[in-house]
């Protein structure tokens, strides 16, 4: 099940790799997880506090080592790089000493500085960035003095918040650039929601059109474009309605506040020019194995850092609206797990929803996922079985028998009242399993076959559906 | 009926138990609440998958199945599945069994029929390897009687390696051995109904099934009406519309499996030292059998018994919720005897753990392990809060899950509207206190204490219950909406199961 290739148009390494519902803040885990579990090793899922505050990871293992993780971050990423991080002061001593900047800004407690803030916004000039942590870095533009005593009313209400950050807000190009092991993987460029004429469509069959490319897109899909009043006042704000055609290859910048910025893949663009600033930083901040930063180019083409994330969200550089997707999970496991490179893929996933329900629930604390069965010779078979074959007994003898013949699939009773039966497994177990039901199974009283080859991706484990 | 619940078993074992899994389960959750961590994992048994556990005692797992640990060794296991094999390990220990002899496949019925005559009637006639006393016909009074017997075992059923024994006229009992201990022993009757003068038959038959749902022993193991049934009151001279007279006690059935609808009573004070010596003496006469279920035919005129046959996978259920008599806390000695050291322990007896979801991950195959959470300490208290908030927004229930489960807290929330709930929480002080202080950093919340004392019992983890139903009429479009949502959440992962998938398919009509 949970193939998304009818939903979304995706490379096809994702394909084996998405299940079809949002996975919202768990596809940095899922899509990592998986990886490793596909190349063989061992998985296990579970609850661990951070902060006093419940988190999901997990371990993969290997025959003789383990790593875990939370998010897409991994073991190797040391204390002292996550200390650095996790502050913006400091961050900003260590890069300037090795000649990189973030822009002109200066860290405030938000009890006692209260009063020095506002003097040093009124020196840096608005537009500023109010940077703060919680949970993730956060960031909010002001272009006021107004607007920035609001924020931090509503700054200080908020008692997770201690420091604040105030930064100069710098125009120009944004990238983040995900680097691993002193290697850059992957840039992406974050622009704001751009209309491209064609000199036919109108303003409003452009939107259309950019909605359907989102629509296809895991990441984009809940965050369409409406069109509605401040849609219709932008637009007037720059002299535009939605009926207007605009020319071939005029550019019009929208920036809505409820719809999120465009990420377009640059990678290949940049990466030399990358290259030489991520080998200074893994310089500055020993122990950072694997990080996110957040960059601005500024006219000049002087380059500013933002932030360096050491649990970023990979799946802006996974799905990006253009340009290539860039498989993270491949290469954080090649790293963290060099000899399954190569390992031959299964194309198996797991129930990846159950999991997150029962942890988050606290029902279970760990949950050590079945291994994937890889075999070459994996095939499937449909049956639909006939007679009293609703009920507990059936059910029990199909897990039964399914489990022994470490055949996956799942059962479901169709409004006929009919069982439909899908296994897939090895050939050899598959063809036992059509023995016996063609012998004498309790309760069923005839069983029709037919052979099938499964174009999609299999859930492991054996299910019943009611 | 009246039910004599262990006080700590009292509304501690989920729905999701079924009586199968309730010796197992009872177990788990004695070791649980000293503080022992649990695991449940998927085994194969025979030609089943079964669901065990283990739990880690200073550095070393103990795995158990059902409520057997590893000191019931393979080796026991072996002797006890053939009953001629545990029949002559018990002669030679001269532990009284009745008299009888094994037959293989190779013998024809005339040589039984022969022996029978020699031994002399009435015989009990059994498979040498069947289990839950499937194929025993007992009391069989002359030769006829027994080759009816003969085809029905060796032939129906199929077993033709049978035993041929004595029939002891008594009572049978199981009694319930640990480490050279008797701990329970209780008997079964079968089904039964008492008349009121009122009711009929099958009304009786139907407020009996309602009665049995509230035992955890019982629960889906109905009186079922079928022929036996009926032949049984008509030889009575009734039939299932009759008014059962006031005071009458109606056997329905002739087995007393509890699963046929018997009942368990307990009679361990009520047996003689005699008969606890010869279970003790049974399980002590095959080696490495630490724990088993002696079943006894006991004679009480002349206070004697003989050993029928030994059970080293008993369910103790019977014993745990007899119907009549006092339950005994066989978990507990279970407990005891592998982990000695944890017998002073006090425990967290007003929690448990939830089954339901272990069974499902296992099940499915989805998971090969499974953890559970911890018990909270002995010096845990439960609290309960009132709590004011935005309790519609997914992400703040989300969050106080998280921050609950982050400080090891279980418990619950339970919305009553759209702004405020109540809020259950377990653990320790300091944890509370640390859960609190955090809480308290959101913004919007408000909470109180209450001065309610939690009694019930607590499930481990922390659950965002749905809005309590009386309140749902004033919050309607809320349940109405999340409800959808969950239903597309769901349809989404299923409905992808069969529609996405392409087939090419030939069409190959097997039959019909």
């Amino acid at each position: 099940m949970c193939g998304i290739e009818n939903k979304y148009i995706i490379p096809q390494f994702f394909k084996k790799n998405i299940p079809a519902v949002d996975l919202q803040d768990f596809i940095n885990m899922y899509t990592i997880a998986v990886e490793g579990w596909r190349r063989g090793l061992k998985l296990t899922f579970c609850s661990i506090p951070v902060n006093n505050e419940n988190k999901l990871g997990f371990s993969l293992q290997s025959h003789n080592k383990k790593h875990f993780f939370i998010g897409s971050k991994g073991d190797k990423v040391q204390q002292e790089a996550l200390n650095i991080c996790n502050d913006i002061s400091m961050l900003r001593e260590r890069l300037g000493k090795i000649g990189l900047r973030l822009p002109k800004g200066k860290t405030f407690n938000l009890e006692s500085d209260e009063q020095y803030l506002y003097s040093y916004s009124r020196e840096l000039d608005f537009p500023i960035i109010i940077k703060y942590k919680k949970e993730k870095m956060n960031f909010i533009i002001v272009d006021s003095e107004e607007e920035l005593t609001k924020v931090i009313q509503q700054l200080k209400a908020d008692k997770f918040v201690l420091k604040i950050s105030l930064e100069k807000f710098i125009q120009g190009k944004r990238y983040k650039v995900y680097v691993i092991n002193n290697k850059v993987i992957s840039i992406i460029q974050i622009v704001p929601l751009q209309v491209v004429g064609d000199g036919i469509l109108t303003i409003e069959e452009l939107i259309e059109k950019k909605n359907e490319q989102r629509k296809r897109n895991p990441i984009f899909q809940g965050n369409l474009i409406e069109v509605n009043d401040e849609l219709k006042e932008e637009l007037s704000k720059k002299g535009y309605t939605l009926d207007k055609v605009l020319k071939f290859e005029e550019n019009l910048n929208l920036s809505l506040k409820s719809i999120d910025e465009e990420i377009i893949n640059e990678t290949t663009k940049f990466s030399e020019f990358f290259n030489e600033i991520v080998v200074k930083i893994s310089e500055a901040i020993p122990g950072l194995f694997q990080y996110e930063i957040d960059t601005i180019v500024d006219e000049k083409g002087l380059l500013f850092i933002i932030d360096v994330d050491t649990n970023p969200n990979i799946s802006s550089h996974l799905f990006p609206l253009n340009g290539n997707n860039v498989d993270l999970p491949e290469v954080i496991i090649d790293e963290y797990f060099p000899e399954t490179k190569g390992n031959k893929q299964v194309n198996f996933h797991f129930d990846i929803i159950k999991i997150i329900e029962v942890l988050q629930q606290g029902l279970v604390n760990e949950i050590k996922v079945n291994d994937v069965i890889g075999s070459d010779d994996k095939i499937n078979k449909y049956f639909e079985a006939y007679g009293d074959v609703n009920t507990r007994k059936f059910n029990d003898w199909l897990l039964d028998i399914t489990f022994e013949l470490k055949l996956n699939g799942y059962a479901k009773t169709l409004e006929s009242g009919v069982k439909s039966i899908i296994v897939y497994g090895e050939e050899k177990k598959v063809k036992e399993f059509n023995d016996i039901l063609e012998k004498n199974v309790p309760l069923m009283e005839n069983v029709r076959y037919y052979d099938g080859k499964m174009e999609t991706t299999s859930l492991v484990g054996f299910h019943i559906i009611d | 009926m009246t039910y004599d619940y262990l006080p700590h078993l009292h509304k501690c074992v989920p729905s999701s138990v079924s009586p199968d899994k309730l010796s197992m389960y009872t177990v788990a959750l004695e070791g649980w609440r000293r503080g022992l961590p649990l695991k449940f994992y998927t085994t194969q048994f025979g030609n089943r998958r079964e669901i065990n556990y283990s739990f880690e005692y200073e550095g070393k797992e103990y795995k158990f199945a059902v409520a057997k640990g590893e000191d019931v060794t393979q080796e026991a296991m072996k002797i006890a599945k053939d009953k001629y094999i545990t029949k002559n390990y018990l002669l030679e220990k001269n532990v009284s069994v009745p008299q009888g002899k094994k037959f293989d496949k190779t013998t024809d019925d005339e040589m039984i029929l022969n022996y029978a005559n020699q031994l002399g009637y009435p015989v009990v006639l059994k498979p040498t390897n069947a289990n839950l006393g499937e194929g025993v016909i007992a009391n069989i009074q002359n030769k006829g009687e027994l080759e009816q017997a003969l085809k029905q075992v060796r032939n129906d059923l199929g077993y033709q390696n049978v035993i041929v024994e004595k029939h002891i006229e008594g009572e049978e009992v199981r009694v319930y051995v640990i480490n050279g201990k008797v701990i329970a022993a209780m008997k079964r009757i079968p089904a039964y109904i008492i008349g009121d003068g009122k009711h009929t038959i099958k009304e009786l038959i139907a407020l009996k099934n309602e009665e049995r749902r509230k035992n955890p022993n019982y629960k889906g193991r109905n009186i079922i009406i079928d022929k036996e049934l009926k032949q049984n009151i008509e030889k009575e001279g009734y039939d299932l519309n009759s008014i059962l007279e006031e005071g009458k006690q109606l056997f329905l059935r002739n087995k007393s499996n509890i699963s046929a609808g018997g009942e368990s009573i307990d009679v361990t004070d009520e047996i003689t030292d005699e008969i606890k010596n010869l279970a003790v003496a049974a399980t002590k006469a095959i080696p490495g059998l630490a724990q088993a279920g002696v079943d006894i035919i006991v004679n009480e005129k002349e206070n004697s018994g003989a050993v029928l046959e030994i059970n080293t996978r008993p369910g103790i259920g019977g014993h745990l919720f007899p119907s009549e008599g006092k339950a005994r806390d066989i978990p507990k000695a279970i407990i005891d005897y592998y982990f000695p050291n944890t017998k002073r322990m006090k425990n967290s007896t007003q929690f448990y753990f939830d089954y339901g979801s272990v069974q499902e991950l296992l099940n499915s195959g989805l998971a090969e392990e499974v953890i559970v959470p911890p018990v909270p300490t002995a010096d845990a208290i439960i609290k309960e809060f009132y709590i004011k908030g935005n309790l519609n927004s997914l992400s703040l229930k989300r969050r106080i899950q998280r921050l609950a489960l982050g400080a090891n807290l279980y418990g619950y929330l339970e919305p009553n509207s759209e702004e405020s709930g109540k809020l259950v929480i377990a653990g320790t002080e300091e944890n509370i206190k640390i859960f609190l202080d955090n809480l308290q950093k959101e913004k919007n919340i408000e909470i109180s204490e209450s001065d309610r004392e939690i009694k019930e019992p607590l499930r481990a983890g922390f659950v965002i219950r749905k809005l309590s139903k009386k309140d749902k009429n004033s919050t309607h479009q809320y349940t109405k909406k999340s409800s959808k949502k969950q239903l597309t959440f769901k349809q989404k992962l299923y409905n992808k199961f069969g529609d996405s998938i392409i087939w090419k398919i030939y069409r190959k009509l097997k039959k019909g």
